[in-house]
């Protein structure tokens, strides 16, 4: 067995573990630490006789060392595109699990490579299979967060094929195992950044929130500009979906809260002017607000949520009239012009075949006149207990989630120890939440730090 | 309209005494008559504020506010500045000028200040001595004569002064009543609260002080628009106040300020109880039957009869020093509980019987009810083609799964989120300067 | 290696071909995620890529995935993009702005390649089902006028097809008033809600 001594060929490094009988778990304790300290130079020899190493070794079995010197081998000054990418989709479909969960950073070290490769190749399509499956493969579970999550969804914005992400983001994420799956606070951050972003290209507004508002209440003491980002997305997308700004959840950082007031002003301006749903005063504000807009790349968001007031007011009038004219409709929600009445037509009929409103139209009145409806779903069919029993399965399986984290918690250190602080009636006790106070606490505030790269 | 105000008002702006208003003249107000109801420096308030505002009633209520203030005050600045303004008005007129009586400006000037001085040199007297009930009456009446000759801050401070040597229950009394009093004018209703809270903690108040307080509170709460707490303050004072408070307020306004404030805050339950069943205020409707026909035609339904009555006393109302920038509050929630209690028992509503008795056109009286049924006041919808209100149909069962499916997916949401941000917390990822 | 993909991608273009004819469109749209795939991979001359992403966005619009649709077209190369796939974009633009009415004259205008044909004149079909369902349930009368330009139909045809499906016609208004449906929803009780609803207590019963 290899000693702490480094080896000095790569024929050492691969004699030294290929004669043994220990499990893979423990040959790869004993390397890491080795491989770790080896130059990206020792990596690229051949064997003596002109041998490619990678040849002689198993990439199940020996997946660490295959990676240390795939990766090297691929960041040389020119490499072979086609031979390493064709090694590359070999070691992803092949790797262990395990072993790579020990330098979790290398695998996206050489997702990095695929990446790079691809690009030089000519095309980043074909990475998308290949990084889908290394996280499905990678990850203990689909709601565990890996370190190639945040970096697939960037290649999938950066090569405009959006729908590849879906199958990822579908699963949402509840497990953190960060030293396993190499991942930072970033990570986090920008996965559900990017997340909201495709949902926002494919129209899922809804999802789009749910994701940037986990990114704004993540735990924080001081606000990363990831965070400021998601915020202004997420009152654009608030106000496009409820025409008002959706309060944060309760357990919002108060840095995130204030460097919000301060950086986001037009945002919330925006917003307050939404709220009053004066057509005139959005248009003024969003006309202030264009620059700033354009510059945050969320002019074209801003705009959808001008469209979406004249929706919104539509919607409120179906709470206020049985039947309303065309006319008085338009001029209701503030439609201006000669074509306002047909404008107003378009929009009802937008809004029906989406099951927004309840309605009909009819042309034989002068000019025509709406009657508006109760939603017809009665809830009396099996299409309801379907849905509810969809619902019932889902919460099912966050239960579970729960339940196992109940139980991490209450065997945790942190946890008895608390316990029995309380018991002795020193500190109030409480699950493991209470540490919560000390991440609020942190009261002043503090410039949010800018990481500068989480986007191009 | 009958008046012109600056400002749009909002409704729950607080409003400032708004003075380049113009009203027309009154349909009711007979000047002597009313303002025989007052004394002192609320009477001479009230002329000039109606002096201010009512451009037909201006000459008479500059020439009573000069008597006044020549008859019961020193405050010979008050009389000069009237007295110019009367002047403006006369000669604007081309009619012969006021008379100001330079001798009584001099003397009482003259004699202003021989008093301060010798009110002062007597309360240091007293002080020297250590006599607490002579300390007392020193500062009271050295806040007395700031208050005729109308420095009110000095003579706020004087009767506060006084607050260290009340020795009975009595003296804490005359001490808040007199806070109260010089508050009101200053318009300084929070001082008006606390003192009223202090005075009320004292035993054995008698009936009348206790009229008084209520009064005193209402018009604090009328002040910053509370018109329910108001109401009920008012409907609780009793008649023993009487014409006691007349340096202040009138019973015949304790009727007016508390019916229409009732009338914009109470349901119609509570109408029938705390103000129809009311014995005591019955003894203040007396004095404002018009008010009375008011309450009980609104009880009864009588819209029609209610907003003409409400329309006859609006000019009367925006002159008077408490209620004018109010009015505008209060009789639109007057309208809108009127509009509310009028199809609170119908399923269906005719709109154009129901512009009728509202004195509207349809398209007026659509929009009113949109506002009131967008603010979830009256739950119906309009048919705006058929001209009816409808009520509307609550399907409890669809709205129940309706809630419950939506409850369910904020559950799972929220569950998620709270489940991440515990794994986040326990691997300690936090956003954090150095520790990426 | 290389060859084999060429294999792969040959068959893979066969069974497009095929679900294409079938109607398949879902089909369509996964094989042609796979050629696009396997082409980036191992270009093959045979099946220029061009000819991928024609049918591949019109499958988009056929299923009204216009998001994933938008995202295609701004995916393909501008050295890429043919006159068709340039026309068929055309026609997704018209329908990601709901403007229905110029669909039809945007498929129907057009001398479409063999490959692509019948998936246009099944989404002019389809448009013109979607605009007749919307418009059956969002009317209760529609001005005739109104009703053509919306199903890009002259009156008289239009006339004649609504009325065989049941509208009638008031010529007094000139209006049609669309046959009142209701859509039946299967109501099937059957073994399998009662074996969930058994799970359902029993996962009541654990937590």
């Amino acid at each position: 067995m290899p000693s702490q001594q480094l080896p000095n060929t790569i024929e050492d490094l691969l004699n030294s573990f290929s004669h043994t009988d220990a499990t893979s778990d423990q040959v790869t304790k004993q390397l890491l630490p080795i491989l770790r300290q080896l130059p990206s130079t020792f990596f690229t020899q051949w064997i003596g006789d002109h041998r490619d190493p990678l040849d002689s070794l198993n990439v199940t079995r020996n997946s660490l060392v295959y990676a240390y010197i795939l990766d090297a081998r691929c960041r040389v000054d020119r490499p072979e595109v086609p031979r390493l990418l064709s090694r590359i989709f070999e070691f992803l479909d092949k790797f262990d699990q395990q072993q790579m969960q020990h330098a979790p950073e290398k695998l996206l070290a050489i997702a990095q490579d695929l990446s790079k490769l691809a690009t030089q190749f000519g095309n980043n399509i074909i990475t998308f299979k290949p990084l889908a499956n290394t996280i499905i493969k990678f990850a203990p579970s689909r709601n565990h967060l890996t370190n190639l999550h945040q970096f697939f969804l960037k290649e999938c914005l950066l090569s405009k094929f959006y729908t590849q992400a879906l199958p990822i983001l579908e699963q949402d994420i509840t497990e953190i195992e960060h030293q396993l799956m190499g991942i930072n606070y970033l990570d986090h951050l920008l996965y559900h950044y990017y997340g909201g972003m495709v949902y926002i290209g494919l129209k899922n507004y809804d999802r789009a929130l749910y994701f940037f508002r986990l990114v704004i209440s993540a735990p924080a003491v001081v606000t990363s500009a990831v965070q400021l980002e998601a915020y202004k997305k997420y009152v654009l997308v608030s106000l496009y979906l409820y025409g008002k700004i959706i309060p944060l959840p309760k357990y919002t950082s108060g840095v995130v809260i204030r460097a919000v007031k301060n950086y986001c002003q037009p945002y919330q301006d925006f917003a307050a002017a939404f709220e009053s749903l004066n057509v005139k005063r959005v248009r003024n504000e969003l006309q202030k607000c264009t620059d700033i807009f354009k510059k945050d790349k969320n002019l074209g968001l801003a705009r959808q949520s001008l469209e979406a007031i004249f929706r919104q007011k539509i919607q409120q009038l179906t709470q206020t009239y049985l039947t309303l004219s065309l006319a008085d409709i338009a001029d209701a929600v503030g439609l201006e012009g000669p074509n306002a009445s047909s404008i107003a037509e378009d929009y009802i009929l937008r809004m029906i075949e989406t099951r927004e409103i309840f309605a009909t139209i009819s042309h034989s009145h002068q000019n025509g006149m709406v009657s508006f409806q109760d939603n017809p779903d009665r809830y009396n069919t099996s299409l309801t207990i379907t849905k509810i029993e969809e619902h019932i399965a889902q919460a099912a399986s966050v239960n579970q989630r729960v339940i196992k984290t109940d139980h991490l918690v209450a065997c945790s250190k942190e946890y008895l120890s608390k316990q029995h602080l309380a018991l002795s009636g020193g500190m109030p006790g409480g699950l493991g939440l209470a540490d919560e106070a000390d991440f609020l606490g942190s009261g002043n505030y503090e410039p949010f730090i800018d990481e500068g790269r989480f986007f191009g | 309209m009958s008046i012109n105000l600056e400002d749009g008002i909002a409704a729950n702006a607080k409003r400032k005494r708004t003075l380049e208003v113009c009203v027309e003249p009154p349909n009711n107000l007979d000047l002597d008559t009313y303002i025989a109801n007052y004394k002192g420096h609320t009477k001479v308030d009230r002329l000039l504020f109606i002096a201010k505002r009512c451009p037909a009633l201006q000459i008479e209520a500059y020439k009573l506010a000069l008597q006044e203030i020549q008859t019961s005050t020193l405050d010979h600045n008050k009389y000069i500045a009237a007295a110019t303004k009367l002047n403006e008005a006369l000669s604007s007129q081309g009619r012969p000028l006021f008379q100001i009586d330079s001798a009584w400006v001099d003397s009482t000037q003259k004699r202003a200040k021989s008093s301060v001085e010798r009110l002062e040199a007597e309360l240091k007297n007293y002080k020297n001595n250590l006599i607490k009930e002579s300390i007392r009456m020193g500062h009271n009446e050295l806040g007395d004569h700031h208050y005729n000759c109308g420095s009110l801050t000095n003579a706020l401070k004087c009767y506060s002064r006084t607050r260290d040597y009340c020795t009975t229950a009595k003296h804490i009394i005359e001490m808040c009543l007199n806070v109260i009093k010089v508050s009101i004018e200053l318009g300084n209703y929070s001082h008006v609260h606390s003192y009223v809270i202090k005075a009320e903690s004292t035993p054995d108040i008698p009936s009348v002080v206790q009229a008084k307080l209520k009064v005193a509170a209402a018009l604090a709460n009328l002040d910053s628009n509370k018109y329910k707490v108001a109401a009920r303050l008012f409907l609780e004072t009793g008649f023993d106040l009487s014409n006691n408070y007349s340096e202040v307020i009138s019973p015949n306004d304790v009727a007016v300020y508390g019916g229409l404030c009732a009338l914009a805050s109470f349901d119609r339950a509570e109408l029938k109880s705390k103000v129809i069943d009311n014995a005591e205020f019955k003894q203040f409707l007396e004095l404002e039957p018009h008010i009375r026909e008011l309450i009980h035609g609104f009880y009864h339904s009588k819209y029609a009869l209610v907003l003409d009555i409400l329309e006859k006393w609006k000019n009367d109302y925006f002159l008077d020093l408490h209620l004018h920038n109010h009015l505008e509050t209060l009789y639109d929630n007057i309208r809108k509980k009127a509009l509310i209690q009028y199809f609170s028992p119908f399923l269906t509503v005719d709109l154009n019987k129901m512009a009728q008795s509202f004195c509207t056109e349809v398209p007026k009286l659509e929009r009113e009810l949109a506002k009131l049924i967008t603010e979830n006041q009256i739950q119906a919808r309009i048919d705006s083609h058929n001209k009816i209100l409808c009520a509307k149909q609550q399907d409890q069962r669809s709205g129940i799964f309706q809630k419950s499916l939506k409850m369910g997916e904020e559950y799972e949401k929220n569950t998620s989120a709270m489940l991440l941000r515990m794994n986040l917390l326990k691997a300690n990822l936090v956003v954090n300067k150095d520790s990426k | 290696m290389e060859s084999i993909k060429k294999d792969i991608s040959t068959s893979k273009h066969e069974e497009l071909i095929k679900h294409i004819s079938a109607g398949k469109y879902e089909e369509v749209i996964k094989i042609s995620e796979d050629l696009e795939y396997t082409l980036a991979l191992a270009p093959n001359s045979e099946i220029p890529i061009e000819e991928v992403y024609a049918p591949y966005l019109a499958a988009y619009l056929i299923l009204n995935q216009l998001p994933a649709a938008k995202f295609l077209w701004k995916r393909i190369p501008e050295r890429q993009k043919t006159d068709e796939i340039r026309a068929i974009w055309n026609v997704g633009t018209a329908l990601w702005n709901r403007e229905f009415e110029n669909v039809y004259g945007l498929i129907e205008g057009k001398p479409w390649s063999s490959l692509v044909a019948p998936l246009m004149t099944k989404l002019a079909e389809l448009v013109r089902e979607r605009v007749l369902d919307l418009l059956s349930e969002a009317y209760s009368s529609i001005a005739i006028d109104k009703a053509a330009q919306r199903l890009g139909l002259p009156q008289e045809q239009l006339i004649q097809v609504l009325t065989n499906r049941g509208w009638v016609l008031d010529a007094a208004t000139k209006t049609l008033q669309p046959k009142t449906h209701k859509t039946e929803i299967v109501q099937n009780t059957s073994f399998t809600n009662f074996s969930r609803l058994t799970d359902l207590v029993i996962q009541l019963e654990k937590s």
